[in-house]
């Protein structure tokens, strides 16, 4: 489901926070909670009902790991909690992999080794990155002694909370499941309602109105690409570096509008991105969350910039690769993102 | 005084948001409203007399045709009913015709909308439709793969008609487009008009010649197999015969398309010429059990298929010709019966199995 669409909009939403707020009003909390769960997966599986089992394997399977690891390992072992940590890392990582790059990884070989091994087509689940992202920083956190005490029920909320749940931003657990802990935010609060209600419909100018039109030029200035003048070209890519940003931001807003409507604040992902003065300065205002994710879960984990130049440089150049990758299965953005930590 | 102060705040954004919604809920409802009222896709009403409408969207506009204009016979089908003219055909059979082809649409989607005009208690005299053979061998639901269907309209369910009635690509399309085709002082688009497209381009062998390339390698010949049988006849029994079944007061004219020649050139190199011919008969044998349906193909009239000049490519023959297929059908020319329709295929398959197609490229 869509936010800027009209199921979204005229059922899913109103039928969310009346339920939600009707359960809290009578101050059955943990039922508002499953409510909201539920809703959630139903939000997720109305783009396909198989991407349900994925997701509920996946946050199962996950909330397993944390439990055993915050539990100090298995067979009495405190060893295991990093093979733990390791194995579920890969297998997060695995599943993306899969969806993601299964079909990318046998192209490339099939192509180098001359090949022809059959394509699956798998359809990609929506939002697989974002929920294994944010999952996998969850592991980490259980490793480092921060989660304990969460239930399976708010761990479940965390991860599909619908809002952030397909396009970000990426949060994490303790700037969610507290706020869904505090019993005085379960309530109707008119200001976040309505600030809520004025984000959202921000973000859906931005993408129904902005987006999608330069969306027009985007889509005619790449079917006649042969015939573009100098200028023509210029004003197409133009459009597209628009298109880009106000269909991501605008979906991010209308993501911060819901979530205040349900009194969550969410962390904010973009901060005026093409206003910045050097790449740097745009990393820390594009998809503000993930370049956080990269920061606090790759680049600092492996030494950050405390261990030398060299050092410094390949972890960079490690963080802009892990970006590349994640933000498509194609060779061109593995070049961008391994050569986007040079500038 | 804080916790009043905090109160008066609250009802403030109360306020607010009780306004926004209000001030939300009646812009939607003008929205909707124009577009209700207007209905430039003909969903709710036929068109309203003191506007001008431009019909030019078969999968937007079909439907709401079928279900609310008043008519008494259909002429529907792909591409390849597209340039029939309902004043030839009016006056042709006697009857008041509406013309709903959908291009490129498939058996299924037909059938679908044909089943919408009885759903709409119309009393069908006459339909005529023609089959294409390069959809006849596929499942029976499938669809056109790069059309966008609306199907919000194709139902009479009033929750999802939200897609229709706040629409801004519709609002400021479609019903806007109503408007400003009035204010210019043009006429409704009438059925010898809507969808035809036989000025749009040139016709004759080099046109044809060069919408096409043969593969180098000539295909091993390709045989109609048991499956492909089951799949051609569930898709007639679903969606050709099932309908003159339930509707013996109405008489089907239904007809194969005379594809040029060129159409056998690709498929005698691809070795498909049986195996097309094979799921044609199976075809014809299905259909003629129907006693309302008269089925007729004029891919026998080897003159108009060897003669380039009626074509602009492969398949597509122009306006001229549709009006020829009128006078035969009505005229029983090219019927097909139980008793000659064995004699039909055995001279089709003769001639474009031994049709010198070399002389088409010299």
């Amino acid at each position: 489901m869509l936010f800027n669409s009209y199921v979204f909009i005229f059922l899913f939403l109103p039928l969310a926070l009346a339920g939600y707020y009707l359960l809290n009003y009578l101050k059955k909390y943990r039922a508002a909670g499953v409510f909201l769960t539920g809703m959630s997966l139903w939000f997720y599986g109305y783009f396909n009902k198989s991407y349900l089992f994925i997701i509920c394997g996946s946050i199962a399977a996950n909330y397993l790991l944390s439990v055993l690891i915050n539990r100090g390992g298995v067979w009495g072992k405190k060893e295991t909690r990093k093979i733990i940590l390791v194995f579920g890392i890969f297998a997060n990582i695995a599943v993306i992999f899969y969806f993601k790059y299964f079909d990318f990884f046998i192209e490339n070989v099939n192509s180098v080794f001359e090949k022809t091994f059959e394509l699956k087509n798998i359809a990609l689940p929506l939002g697989i990155s974002f929920f294994t992202f944010q999952q996998v920083s969850y592991l980490v956190d259980s490793y480092r002694g921060e989660t304990k005490g969460y239930t399976f029920g708010e761990y479940a909320l965390f991860v599909s909370f619908f809002p952030q749940l397909v396009a970000g931003p990426i949060v994490l657990h303790n700037e969610v499941i507290p706020q869904f802990r505090n019993y005085n935010k379960r309530f109707f609060i008119p200001e976040n309602f309505s600030k809520g209600m004025y984000i959202f419909a921000t973000g859906l100018f931005k993408k129904i109105i902005i987006a999608d039109t330069f969306g027009f030029a985007v889509t005619y200035g790449f079917g006649t690409i042969p015939t573009l003048s100098s200028l023509e070209a210029l004003l197409v890519s133009l459009s597209y570096t628009f298109q880009l940003y106000f269909d991501f931001s605008g979906y991010c807003d209308m993501a911060s509008g819901v979530g205040y409507m349900f009194n969550i604040e969410l962390l904010q992902n973009f901060n005026s991105p093409y206003k910045a003065t050097s790449i740097t300065d745009f990393w820390g205002r594009w998809h503000m969350s993930l370049t956080r994710f990269l920061r606090t879960y790759i680049y600092i984990p492996l030494g950050g910039n405390r261990k030398g130049k060299i050092r410094t440089y390949i972890n960079i150049m490690a963080v802009y690769l892990v970006s590349g990758i994640w933000h498509g299965a194609n060779w061109t953005f593995i070049l961008w993102g391994s050569t986007a930590w040079f500038f | 005084m804080a916790k009043k102060e905090k109160r008066s705040e609250a009802l403030k954004y109360k306020i607010w948001i009780i306004n926004t919604l209000i001030f939300a809920i009646i812009v939607f409802i003008i929205f909707a409203s124009i577009t209700i009222y207007i209905d430039p896709l003909f969903h709710y009403h036929k068109p309203l007399n003191k506007y001008k409408y431009p019909v030019n969207n078969e999968r937007y506009q079909n439907d709401g045709i079928t279900r609310n204009f008043k008519y008494e016979s259909i002429i529907t089908g792909t591409s390849m009913t597209e340039n029939f003219k309902k004043s030839e055909a009016d006056r042709i059979f006697g009857s008041d015709f509406i013309k709903v082809p959908f291009s490129g649409g498939h058996y299924k989607e037909i059938n679908e909308n044909l089943k919408r005009a009885y759903a709409s208690d119309k009393n069908i005299k006459y339909v005529i439709r023609c089959f294409d053979y390069s959809l006849l061998i596929e499942d029976k639901n499938t669809y056109r793969e790069d059309a966008e269907y609306p199907f919000y309209l194709y139902n009479n369910n009033l929750f999802d008609d939200v897609e229709y009635v706040l629409n801004k690509s519709i609002l400021f399309g479609q019903t806007r487009g109503v408007i400003k085709h009035t204010k210019a002082g043009l006429e409704t688009t009438n059925f010898d008009d809507y969808a035809n497209w036989n000025s749009a381009y040139n016709f004759g062998a080099e046109t044809v010649l060069s919408t096409y390339t043969l593969d180098e390698t000539v295909s091993p010949v390709q045989v109609f197999s048991e499956d492909e049988r089951r799949m051609v006849l569930e898709n007639i029994r679903q969606n050709v015969t099932g309908l003159a079944a339930a509707h013996p007061e109405t008489t089907f004219y239904y007809f194969f398309p005379p594809y040029s020649i060129c159409y056998w050139d690709v498929l005698k190199n691809d070795g498909q010429t049986d195996w097309r011919i094979d799921a044609e008969q199976a075809a014809i044998e299905e259909i003629l059990k129907y006693p309302n349906i008269k089925l007729y193909s004029f891919c026998n009239n080897f003159e108009l298929v060897c003669n380039l000049d009626n074509y602009k490519d492969q398949a597509h023959y122009g306006e001229w010709v549709n009006s020829w297929i009128l006078e035969w059908m009505h005229n029983d020319e090219y019927l097909l019966t139980k008793d000659n329709y064995k004699d039909y295929i055995k001279t089709i398959r003769e001639f474009y199995n031994s049709y010198d197609y070399s002389s088409l490229h010299k």
